[in-house]
């Protein structure tokens, strides 16, 4: 009896206990087992990839070996345009291309006090090199360059996405203007057919240590990607081009900020003639960034790129046309006198940045470039060198006049003719006139590259040099060819 | 005079009253220790940084200590922070879930290091508009080592702590632990890959529940419940943890720089690894 009241009072002391419980407590909780962590000491930062063709790229522009076949092949660095980047930065470059015997120069933004400036330079330079311009090209700039680009030269444009955005006018006032470096190197490349995206490349899942920095393994055939893999680009514009050459493009995973889409994408194209290049990154020209993956082969490429074009110049490019030392060879006529010399000596230091130099040889060289300079008399010794301009002097006409391919017969009384004759083994240049004043005239005009007030085509020019029979006479200044006809040509 | 008998059947009623109604007292008194569940609630209204962090894990630990508080409800209106404090707290509440179960309410935002935490508790809630996710670190990158003529220092990067390029890569790493937490708290619920979401995207809560960065959308209450039916309690109480911390009342703390002119920028004072949102239309550094 007294068993079952101790039971029964036990269980009148738990039985509130073990309500209450199930009243707040309706089971027990099971944490998800095990909880997992991410694996921290397993998360390094990603170490650069090595190049499978690694080269070494020299540190400095060693002297070239042997003897020069010419004067060095000028490579034009334009700072001129507010361009985001300093020479130091592209020291791999420019190593690469002094050791392979290019001369650099650069065209800085104190080119107002240049009296060649941009349009003057590019008459003699192999290649221009544009990096990040914030100031957009004249009109006339654009011209020169297309100009510069048909007759050989070589462009290369580099854009960084990282260069961009605000600035300081020379004001000093801030100005915010973003990405201003696409819409002018687009004016430049507007007319070869390439053209950048306001946009930067990125891949999340295979990447130089940060998405924005891109591998790229696909690449066009071109000298400019030989002996390439991988390529690393450190926050890279795309590139487009409808006829071109698409040269480093990434995989599917490779996507532009602009639309978050990929597939093909470019980081560098050639346009259809392979004399333009696009690129949209320059951090990876610079250390340390030179060095990972094959970028330093890429940056030999691109330095036998820039040295690899054969310039054409015409007559656009004077004093600029000889690729070699200069024989000057007078008619017989036709004696040096005081003002001779001092026109040549300015034609001489004209012709300096290309490192080309004047020789006065007593009889015509049998090779090297040749400057003639005469009169409009037949001369036997002069005429083989004279022949190839197609000149009918006006000893050899019933009328006297002068007649010369391109420009019809003309009046030659105060006129001077230039004519530029190219062979495989020399460039002559042949100076004409009518008297030995209006040769001197021609040789300064020549000399500056003043041709603006000449008839101008590629080979030949027809320039003032003194008064003209027509103009003081009742014989006007005449010209078989109207002038529509003589500028269509 | 002889005194009455006692009524046998009365002293019989007395003992058995004694009897019930005494340890029914008792058990009435024991039951009364029986301490009613608490579902806690942790809130972070700012940036997590060494104070809110701080503050955050003793809340935790708090939790973790007393067997009343039976469930944990982080409530998070936050841009993130700081990577470390970010660490810190996501490993303590890794601590607590051992024991109780922890639910996320992504209240107005839960950006990128808010985010990081709420992938370490049980279950998440969002509001439709809340905004959710921005998985990814930012960092400014020190100034390329240089010397100087009075301030000198032991070692090239003595005075900047890393090279560029190093603290470029080093993020890499910190991301990818990031990830790595999510794919682990997520698990199977992760509808899209690590394309879309190392993106560093933002999402509504409606978008991100499709997305499966979060498990419902819902309110306070929802995420109440939600921790009380994990931890198989009724008739819970539900209390702000920092008032049952003895915890001071959240002081304003200088984490973001503030202007000259004394507006606040979305911008961190210090320089360091951050897992922070940083708002559209702030893009300039002070």
């Amino acid at each position: 009896m007294i068993r079952n009241r101790v039971w029964i009072g036990l269980a009148l002391i738990f039985l509130p206990v073990v309500g209450r419980t199930l009243w707040y407590h309706r089971g027990f909780y099971r944490p998800p087992a095990p909880i997992q962590l991410p694996a921290y000491s397993e998360f390094s930062p990603p170490q650069p990839p090595v190049g499978e063709a690694a080269i070494e790229l020299p540190e400095a522009t060693p002297a070239p070996e042997g003897p020069l076949a010419g004067p060095p092949k000028v490579v034009l660095f334009d700072r001129s345009h507010s361009n985001r980047f300093s020479m130091p930065e592209l020291r791999s470059l420019t190593a690469a291309l002094g050791s392979q015997g290019g001369r650099i120069e650069v065209l800085d933004s104190s080119f107002a006090f240049d009296e060649l400036g941009l349009e003057g330079r590019l008459k003699y330079a192999s290649s221009y090199v544009v990096v990040a311009p914030s100031v957009v090209f004249s009109p006339s700039e654009v011209t020169a360059v297309a100009r510069f680009v048909e007759h050989g030269g070589r462009l290369l444009v580099v854009l960084d996405p990282t260069r961009t955005g605000s600035g300081f006018d020379i004001f000093g006032f801030l100005i915010l203007s973003a990405s201003e470096d696409v819409s002018t190197a687009n004016q430049l490349l507007e007319s070869f057919d390439l053209a950048f995206s306001d946009d930067y490349l990125y891949n999340l899942m295979d990447n130089e240590g940060n998405f924005r920095n891109v591998l790229l393994r696909n690449f066009g055939e071109h000298p400019l990607t030989a002996g390439l893999h991988t390529v690393a680009l450190y926050a890279a514009r795309s590139v487009q081009t409808e006829a071109g050459t698409l040269l480093l493009s990434g995989d599917s995973a490779t996507l532009s900020s602009l639309t978050d889409t990929g597939g093909g994408l470019a980081a560098a194209a050639l346009d259809p003639g392979s004399q333009a290049l696009a690129l949209g990154d320059l951090t990876f020209m610079t250390p340390p960034y030179d060095k990972v993956a094959d970028n330093a082969r890429l940056i030999q490429n691109l330095a036998e790129f820039l040295l690899d074009g054969e310039r054409r110049p015409d007559l656009h490019n004077l004093p600029f046309v000889f690729s070699g030392p200069v024989s000057v060879v007078q008619s017989a006529d036709f004696a040096l006198q005081a003002e001779t010399l001092v026109a040549l000596q300015g034609m001489s230091t004209a012709l300096l940045p290309t490192g080309v130099s004047l020789s006065f040889p007593e009889e015509v060289p049998a090779e090297g470039d040749l400057l003639v300079l005469g009169l409009f008399e037949p001369d036997p010794e002069l005429g083989e060198l004279i022949e190839p301009l197609g000149l009918v002097l006006p000893a050899g006409a019933s009328d006297g006049r002068m007649a010369a391919p391109g420009f019809g017969s003309f009046n030659p009384a105060g006129i001077g003719f230039v004519g530029l004759a190219r062979s495989e083994a020399r460039t002559t240049l042949v100076l004409l006139a009518s008297d030995q004043a209006g040769l001197v005239s021609l040789l300064e005009t020549v000399g500056q590259g003043l041709l603006s007030d000449c008839l101008l085509s590629d080979t030949s020019a027809l320039c003032q040099v003194g008064e003209g029979a027509g103009l003081g006479s009742s014989e006007p200044l005449e010209f078989d060819l109207s002038f529509e006809e003589t500028f269509n040509q | 005079m002889t005194s009455p008998e006692p009524d046998p059947s009365k002293h019989g009623l007395r003992r058995w009253l004694a009897w019930i109604f005494l340890p029914l007292l008792v058990g009435i008194g024991l039951a009364a220790l029986v301490p009613r569940p608490i579902v806690g609630l942790i809130y972070l209204q700012e940036a997590i940084h060494a104070f809110s962090s701080r503050d955050m894990i003793a809340q935790i630990h708090f939790a973790r200590d007393h067997p009343e508080v039976r469930a944990v409800v982080l409530i998070l209106d936050s841009p993130g922070g700081t990577v470390v404090d970010t660490e810190a707290v996501y490993l303590e509440l890794a601590g607590l879930r051992e024991r109780k179960p922890v639910v996320t309410m992504a209240q107005g935002l839960a950006a990128s290091g808010a985010y990081y935490l709420s992938v370490g508790t049980d279950y998440i809630f969002a509001g439709p508009s809340s905004l959710v996710g921005n998985v990814g670190v930012i960092s400014q990158l020190p100034t390329a080592p240089s010397v100087f003529e009075d301030l000198a220092s032991t070692g090239p990067y003595k005075l900047f702590g890393s090279a560029r390029d190093t603290r470029l890569r080093e993020m890499e790493a910190i991301k990818q632990a990031f990830y790595s937490a999510v794919q682990l708290g997520r698990g199977e619920a992760l509808a899209i890959g690590p394309e879309r979401i190392l993106r560093g995207e933002i999402w509504l809560g409606s978008e991100a529940a499709r997305f499966g960065l979060v498990d419902e959308l819902g309110s306070i209450s929802a995420a109440i419940e939600k921790a009380a039916e994990l931890s198989h309690v009724a008739n819970y109480r539900v209390a702000d943890l920092r008032e049952l911390a003895g915890l001071p009342s959240v002081l304003s703390v200088p984490f973001f720089f503030e202007t000259p002119e004394g507006a606040l920028t979305p911008y961190p004072r210090a320089s360091g690894f951050f897992l922070l949102y940083v708002p559209p239309g702030e893009r300039s550094l002070p």
